[in-house]
């Protein structure tokens, strides 16, 4: 079955790391770590006491300040990546011209609502909530927007899952223009604690910004992030049409399920290293066409170098040459929304023809022999990459976007 | 900016087959009973524990998944390359509200590990992935009432390209919506339900059709969809869950999305 190409024309972001594709973009090559110590409520009985958050908040010129900071953060992340996105595809004036769609990744908008409500005296959780519409609602409505909107989750890897469907309902005609990604601010005084009491999170609460250190022999757990990136999707036809700058083709995405635990992942790399061939044929790409990996890698001790494993199998000995790093060093791991920061890392790559760094990668660890790009970013031809997430729930994705 | 939109004006998307169905109903108590009961797949046993920490809706539908296979005694098939797709309503609510109480009571000792894993949206299809030994993409939708054609939008997207040999959609709600009470105390859940269906690509052989349609671009912008019924899990399955009646009519998905199905003549039905 050919499918019509589908280009990115747009994005927008949130992240520990800024508000803006600039800020992000430069602040992500520069190695500059988006981890600090938790001030937002108490820590002192968590374990860790550090996370990835954020704290710039921009607002687009279309909103109005105030009314934007009394929605929940969650909503505020959503509302700004997507304006964003619309506002650099050239669709936010026009976009009651199109059946304009999203596919929102999001797993637990509703826990945070409530938790953030609770936990302030609310108790919205204690009365009827029929009424409420869910985030992704909220968020068409606020946008005006006339195509379907959903909200989805496949834990961690919830962003790629995201823009394949988008690829997938603008391929089949169901939209002319697909906001796709996803948003997470998770970084809340239950889900610390719930993260924190699994024993996955680093405790290198004396020294933050060097505590997320992927694929580094002396890495003790990840470091939870928030934000979000949303990117407009469209037709590559209709984009070229339309003359609009063009930041890659999602080219191919693939996904398989481990089928083994529900947060242990499987010790058998055939399910990771399916999905990554998968989105490789699917992208009619070869091993070697691969410019570069941003790797899922968390900074688990058992995680990457599991991944280290499979990115041997998938790429044979073209992973000798291919650089791969993880941003997560540097964005910590923001969870529901990692995938799409993850997909913005790899944009940035395209459009800067630069390979982001891991930060703290002073010891790499033997396990995970690898093509790494040790704390400072490297100039790099990049014609294709490649973004592996994993999740809880035993899913694996890889995403590949080409320079269109 | 029309002139610009390259749209197929498509009327029927995807057609596919519909392999398997389970409408089941349960009581608190029943969820519980089921809870505990071995869950036994392709002749092997998971551990015992396995839908401990698991959401009474996981419960459900995983079950309801097992009914729905030994129902069109699909159970010596192989499901491995297959999809998941579940959707639960207000899903882990009654989790955070103790575990909001036991915060504020205990601090973060008190969050159990278990929390995240089994109570985000993710939780159901994972649960049904492991469980029938799934290994293609599982992920799961919406988490509010009446997210269930948001899931069929999903479905008709992973369906498309004609990748996937097969999906389950798991669908579950409660039949009023249960409210945890703040002093702990929680009422009796009210009864729980779960729709379960296999979808696979349309070979044009026997059984009943689901066809995913649009409205088509320019439909939409001069009358929006109007139809009837709109989509309603209790219907649906109360419809679907009588072996001599399918549902009739276009089911809306959204303003320009649809769904209806079709049995074709002569050919007994696959419902069960």
């Amino acid at each position: 079955m050919k499918l019509e190409p589908i280009y990115i024309t747009g994005v927008g972001a949130v992240t520990p790391l800024g508000g803006s594709y600039q800020t992000i973009t430069e602040r992500l090559l520069a190695g500059v770590s988006g981890v600090r110590s938790i001030t937002e409520f108490p820590v002192a009985d968590h374990l860790a006491q550090i996370g990835a958050t954020v704290t710039e908040f921009p607002c687009p010129d279309v909103w109005d300040a105030d009314q934007l900071a009394e929605l929940p953060r969650v909503d505020q992340v959503t509302l700004v990546s997507c304006t964003q996105a619309l506002q650099d595809a050239g669709w936010w004036g026009r976009r009651s011209d199109a059946r304009v769609g999203i596919v929102l990744g999001s797993a637990a908008a509703w826990e945070s609502l409530w938790e953030n409500d609770a936990l302030t005296g609310g108790q919205q959780i204690y009365q009827t909530q029929s009424h409420v519409e869910p985030l992704v609602h909220r968020t068409r409505q606020h946008l005006a927007l006339t195509g379907p909107a959903v909200s989805m989750s496949a834990a961690c890897a919830s962003g790629n899952y995201a823009i394949a469907l988008a690829r997938r309902w603008l391929q089949m005609g169901w939209v002319d223009v697909c906001l796709a990604g996803a948003c997470d601010m998770a970084i809340t005084p239950m889900t610390l604690a719930g993260f924190g009491n699994l024993r996955a999170l680093s405790r290198r609460n004396d020294d933050p910004q060097a505590a997320s250190r992927p694929f580094d022999a002396d890495r003790d757990g990840f470091v939870m992030g928030e934000g979000g990136a949303m990117f407009v999707l469209e037709r590559a036809a209709q984009a070229r049409q339309r003359g609009t700058r063009v930041y890659a083709e999602v080219a191919g995405c693939g996904a398989s399920s481990d089928a083994y635990h529900m947060v242990i992942p499987s010790p058998h790399p055939e399910p990771a290293i399916a999905a990554m061939r998968q989105a490789l044929t699917d992208a009619r790409c070869d091993p070697s066409d691969v410019d570069y990996v941003n790797a899922h890698a968390t900074s688990t001790p058992v995680g990457d170098s599991a991944e280290a494993k499979v990115l041997q199998s998938v790429f044979g000995s073209h992973i000798e040459n291919l650089p791969v790093s993880s941003t997560k060093s540097m964005t910590g791991h923001l969870l529901t929304a990692a995938a799409a920061v993850e997909a913005l890392a790899c944009v940035i790559a395209l459009d800067r023809q630069t390979v982001p760094p891991t930060i703290n990668l002073r010891n790499p660890d033997p396990e995970c022999p690898l093509r790494h790009v040790p704390n400072h970013a490297e100039h790099h031809r990049v014609r294709v990459t490649a973004s592996n997430s994993f999740g809880f729930g035993g899913s694996n994705t890889c995403l590949i976007l080409k320079a269109a | 900016m029309k002139s610009a939109v390259c749209t197929p004006d498509s009327r029927i998307a995807l057609s596919c087959q519909i392999g398997a169905v389970k409408w089941l109903r349960w009581n608190a108590d029943q969820i519980a009973q089921a809870r505990r009961q071995p869950v036994a797949f392709g002749g092997e046993k998971l551990p015992i524990s396995f839908l401990k920490h698991a959401d009474e809706q996981t419960v459900l539908a995983l079950w309801t998944v097992l009914e729905a296979i030994e129902t069109a005694d699909l159970q010596d098939r192989s499901f491995d390359s297959w999809g998941v797709i579940a959707s639960p309503s207000f899903f882990g609510r009654l989790s955070i509200a103790q575990s909001v109480r036991r915060y504020h009571q205990e601090g973060a000792w008190g969050i159990s590990p278990q929390l995240i894993p089994h109570q985000s949206l993710h939780a159901m299809s994972g649960t049904i992935s492991q469980a029938l030994r799934i290994h293609g993409p599982n992920f799961g939708v919406g988490a509010e009432p009446c997210a269930g054609p948001d899931a069929l939008l999903l479905a008709a997207a992973m369906l498309y390209d004609g990748q996937l040999p097969g999906l389950w959609l798991a669908l579950t709600g409660y039949e009023t919506e249960w409210i945890p009470a703040a002093d702990g105390q929680h009422p009796t859940a009210p009864a729980c339900q779960a729709l379960a269906v296999a979808l696979t690509p349309d070979e044009n052989a026997s059984g009943t059709r689901l066809r995913f349609g649009s409205a088509g671009p320019q439909a939409e912008k001069e009358s929006p969809l109007e139809m009837s019924p709109a989509f309603s899990l209790e219907l649906l399955a109360e419809e679907m869950s009588d072996p001599c009646r399918l549902p009739e009519g276009r089911w809306r998905l959204s303003d320009s999305h649809w769904i209806e199905f079709e049995a074709v003549l002569g050919v007994e039905k696959n419902l069960s």
